[in-house]
């Protein structure tokens, strides 16, 4: 008996360590070629280790699995925060919501760019708004005790230099942070970006505040919920956040996908991120939104948030061939103005969207200088303001 | 490669162990030669270039032993001298040359050239056993191996090659010509594997969390960016923690060996035995990292004359001994302090027996529960302050780490409540799985019995399943042993 039970835990050990090994050589024979032919002449140099173990480890079968089984021992050690080595580190908030925290930051480049692009646009005589998008943990409040988030300090203290000099700013945290609000309300639970109903809030607020700054028409009711046919993806999106640790971790976020209610008629252009041109045209439900990017529920690899605009885009222009206005605006944003841009477009005639991190043309300076515009609006995300391309917009 | 890559686990191991045990687990030669050439694939995996320093070591000890074994008197004693002179060589060269080349310049104010050449995984513990091999020769304890695959199997091994056990040749020498594979012996190797996989990823890379965090913290003094001072609760949180992190790490690796060794029929020794329940420092030593004290012990004290030549020889050669022990463990003074930390504590502790034997041994056996309670704190305040040396980079930090430790600031208390809050389940976990299981539990595991399998069998899957789930979810992380 004994001896049949060792020989069954035997068969079992090695029969599963062969299976993966099996699974994940199939998944990933293509891809472990081009390593291998990547390796070729570098033999003594380099450890293979180091070369091969990331490809398979992309391989392994029943990923999904193994995710969620990380997850599980999380959530049973009650750990809410989740190291993933090289400095990735993420928490369990209060509500039930990931995030990540940030350290203190030097205000000085971040503000000294803005400014620098301000005062270049005053001189050409054009209006400028910069929006900082809400912060996920403006307080610690929802933080595991003793944990920081210094995120919205730095904020401030960008905000802060704007204000003295004064560049016209909207900090969506104050505006949009309720008092009795938790993180879920504005943000995915397991993603680090807006929601698209909070998306759609914040286009509103940006409008409106252009409409009081410069008097540009604004049509309130394109930013208001009405007016859209709402689908929702129920207990679907699995954030960046969430697909580190599976749904059985912080669950899986509700994805909802807007359609005006009136007619719309827009065109699309852009460049993805090989070059390429992308055109669409038509309403706004298929040309400002792709449902392709819904994917398969609780997916790890789905990224729903693309669902409005499509990407990252370096450069992309919107045109809203019902709107009767004829403003021209640029926007430099980061990937918090994927669901903003669709609702701004909403009420604008043309907007040129610019994201300076995969704009291969040149620096904003430079397309300023060969284009009008009536207006610019930078909006940013509290972390990637201080990514250097967004310091060094060409102004310095 | 490691023991937690998926190239190892998916790979490497069941392809190994598949032909090792359908094909040549009978048959001796062909199996320590294939087991022998799978060492050096293991090795070069991840060291391409230094596998071929290992392959020159393997032939120059087999080359001496091999000459050695036949002569006698003054020729096989110049030639035993010569071998071990070629072993600290190399492990001089690619170890320990920047060192002392840098300690050298800093003393003399000389500008002296410093070696850039990384360290090869493992030599620390190859070359060990090389030296036993030739030494084990020479005291004509075994027999010089005539084939030069035996040699190669013994000293590139490769479940014990990167971080031990350091196995003395004499005490692995019959296995490597005659041994048998059972199902008794693979399966508990399972269960001794996956035991280690689960020391290491479950708990030794938790608590590496807030020791790095608290070391981190002592290095820059900042936490998230700002400034921060370091509290003396954060300090300690860091201290236990790295302790209990390196003890999770090396016994997971050294229990993942010894697993490995069983299930190619190989019966490599333990090489811890719950030290931290030790009742002084001396007994510590003796159940932790085992196999390199009883090299120390075999191979450098008692040839040294070891405490039988009165009490200041018996300093000397604890003192000489303790120096290699930190030096042995990296090129650096703070692997030396850390070896200082030792000396002293187990040399206070035998002082009163160097004065007077016979009665400290009656003491010793008296000992009330008071004394015993206070030998095991003594012991977990040496072990984990000491530590500290090891951890830290350099021994300034490590001075300015003990000293937040008793300095009782509660400045940067926040690291303490976080780390503390989110990883005192680990620091739980590890302390009570250091201790000896319980009398009852012992026996109930050690039993041969079906229910008994079972319940193993089930605690390995799980254990198995959470650690590949961290391994496939994170990826790996490197042995602490493996730097040395």
């Amino acid at each position: 008996m004994n001896k049949a039970i060792r020989k069954t835990i035997i068969a079992a050990f090695f029969g599963v360590l062969i299976l993966l090994g099996a699974g994940t050589f199939l998944s990933g024979k293509d891809a472990l070629k081009d390593t291998a032919a990547g390796m070729k002449g570098r033999l003594l140099g380099e450890s293979a280790s180091k070369a091969v173990e990331p490809v398979l480890l992309e391989n392994v079968p029943f990923r999904y699995g193994w995710i969620s089984a990380n997850g599980i021992f999380y959530r049973a050690a009650g750990m809410e925060h989740i190291f993933r080595g090289n400095g990735v580190e993420r928490f369990l908030l209060r509500d039930g919501s990931m995030t990540n925290v940030h350290p203190t930051k030097e205000s000085g480049p971040v503000a000294d760019a803005v400014v620098s692009l301000s005062d270049h646009l005053e001189m050409k005589g054009i209006p400028f708004l910069h929006v900082f998008v809400p912060v996920k943990n403006p307080d610690d409040s929802f933080l595991p005790a003793g944990m920081h988030d210094y995120t919205y300090e730095n904020v401030l203290s960008v905000l802060d230099v704007l204000r003295e000099h004064g560049v016209p700013s909207i900090d969506l945290t104050a505006e949009m942070w309720t008092e009795d609000a938790v993180p879920s309300d504005i943000f995915y639970r397991t993603d680090h970006h807006w929601t698209a109903e909070s998306g759609m809030r914040g286009a509103g607020i940006i409008r409106g505040k252009k409409k009081d700054l410069y008097g540009f028409p604004y049509h309130e009711e394109v930013f208001r919920e009405d007016c859209y046919h709402k689908t929702v993806y129920e207990d679907w999106y699995l954030g960046s956040y969430g697909a580190e640790v599976g749904p059985l971790y912080a669950g899986a976020d509700d994805f909802s996908v807007f359609s005006p209610k009136a007619e719309t008629d827009f065109t699309f252009e852009a460049l993805d991120y090989y070059g390429l041109p992308v055109n669409r045209e038509g309403p706004f439900d298929g040309t400002l939104t792709d449902r392709s990017h819904i994917g398969k529920k609780r997916s790890l690899s789905t990224q729903c948030y693309y669902t409005y605009i499509g990407s990252n885009y370096g450069i992309c222009t919107v045109v809203n061939r019902r709107s009767e206005g004829t403003e021209k605006i640029l926007l430099i944003r980061d990937s918090f103005s994927g669901v903003l841009l669709p609702f701004l477009c909403m009420n604008y005639r043309e907007v040129t969207a610019i994201d300076p991190r995969y704009y291969p043309f040149g620096t904003v300076k430079e397309y300023l200088d060969g284009h009008d515009v009536d207006a610019v609006i930078m909006v940013t995300g509290p972390q990637t303001a201080f990514h250097e391309e967004f310091t060094q917009l060409g102004f310095g | 490669m490691r023991f937690t890559e998926t190239g190892f686990l998916f790979f490497f191991l069941p392809v190994v162990f598949a032909v090792y045990f359908l094909f040549l687990r009978r048959r001796p030669r062909a199996g320590n030669a294939f087991l022998a050439a799978a060492s050096f694939v293991f090795y070069a995996w991840g060291e391409p270039f230094f596998v071929f320093v290992m392959a020159f070591s393997v032939v120059v000890n087999y080359a001496f032993a091999f000459f050695m074994d036949p002569v006698s008197g003054k020729k096989r004693k110049l030639l035993h001298i010569a071998a071990v002179v070629f072993d600290v060589a190399l492990l001089g060269a690619l170890k320990y040359a920047a060192f002392f080349s840098k300690s050298l310049a800093a003393l003399t104010g000389l500008a002296l050239p410093v070696s850039d050449i990384p360290l090869p995984a493992g030599i620390s513990f190859y070359t060990f056993q090389a030296i036993s091999y030739v030494t084990d020769v020479y005291r004509g304890k075994e027999k010089a191996e005539s084939g030069l695959i035996n040699t190669a199997l013994y000293i590139s091994f490769f479940p014990q090659l990167i971080a031990g056990p350091i196995v003395r040749y004499s005490v692995i020498a019959e296995e490597i010509r005659r041994r048998g594979c059972s199902s008794r012996d693979v399966s508990d190797g399972i269960f001794l594997f996956i035991r280690g996989l689960g020391k290491k990823v479950l708990l030794a890379d938790r608590l590496a969390v807030p020791a790095d965090a608290a070391f981190r913290i002592a290095k820059s003094g900042k936490w998230i960016g700002a400034q921060t001072g370091m509290s003396a609760p954060m300090a300690w949180l860091g201290a236990l923690a790295f302790g209990l992190q390196i003890y999770y790490d090396f016994s997971g690796y050294s229990d993942m060996a010894v697993g490995l060794g069983r299930m190619f029929g190989f019966h490599l020794p333990e090489n811890f035995r719950n030290p931290l329940a030790a009742g002084s420092v001396s007994e510590f030593w003796r159940r932790w990292h085992i196999t390199l004290g009883e090299w120390f012990r075999d191979y450098v004290y008692i040839p040294l004359g070891g405490s039988r030549e009165g009490s200041a020889k018996r300093i000397r050669n604890l003192f000489l001994v303790w120096i290699l022990t930190g030096l042995w463990h990296g090129a650096g003074w703070n692997f030396v302090l850390w070896g200082m930390v030792f000396f002293t504590a187990i040399l206070l502790e035998k002082l009163p027996a160097m004065a007077g034997p016979g009665k400290n041994a009656r003491k010793e056996r008296k000992k009330g529960p008071a004394l015993r309670a206070a030998g095991h704190l003594w012991t977990l305040l040496v072990f984990f302050t000491g530590m500290v040396f090891f951890r830290a980079d350099s021994a300034g930090l490590a001075f300015r780490y003990l000293s937040s430790m008793f300095r009782f600031s509660t400045a940067g208390q926040d690291a303490f409540t976080f780390y503390g809050s989110q990883y005192g389940i680990f620091l739980a976990a590890g302390a009570l799985f250091a201790l000896p299981a319980p009398a009852a539990v012992r026996r109930f595991l050690q039993k041969d019995t079906p229910a008994v399998l079972l319940v193993k069998m089930f605690l390995a899957a799980v254990v198995f399943i959470f650690s590949a789930a961290f391994i496939v979810n994170v990826g790996y992380t490197p042995f602490i042993y493996f730097a040395f």
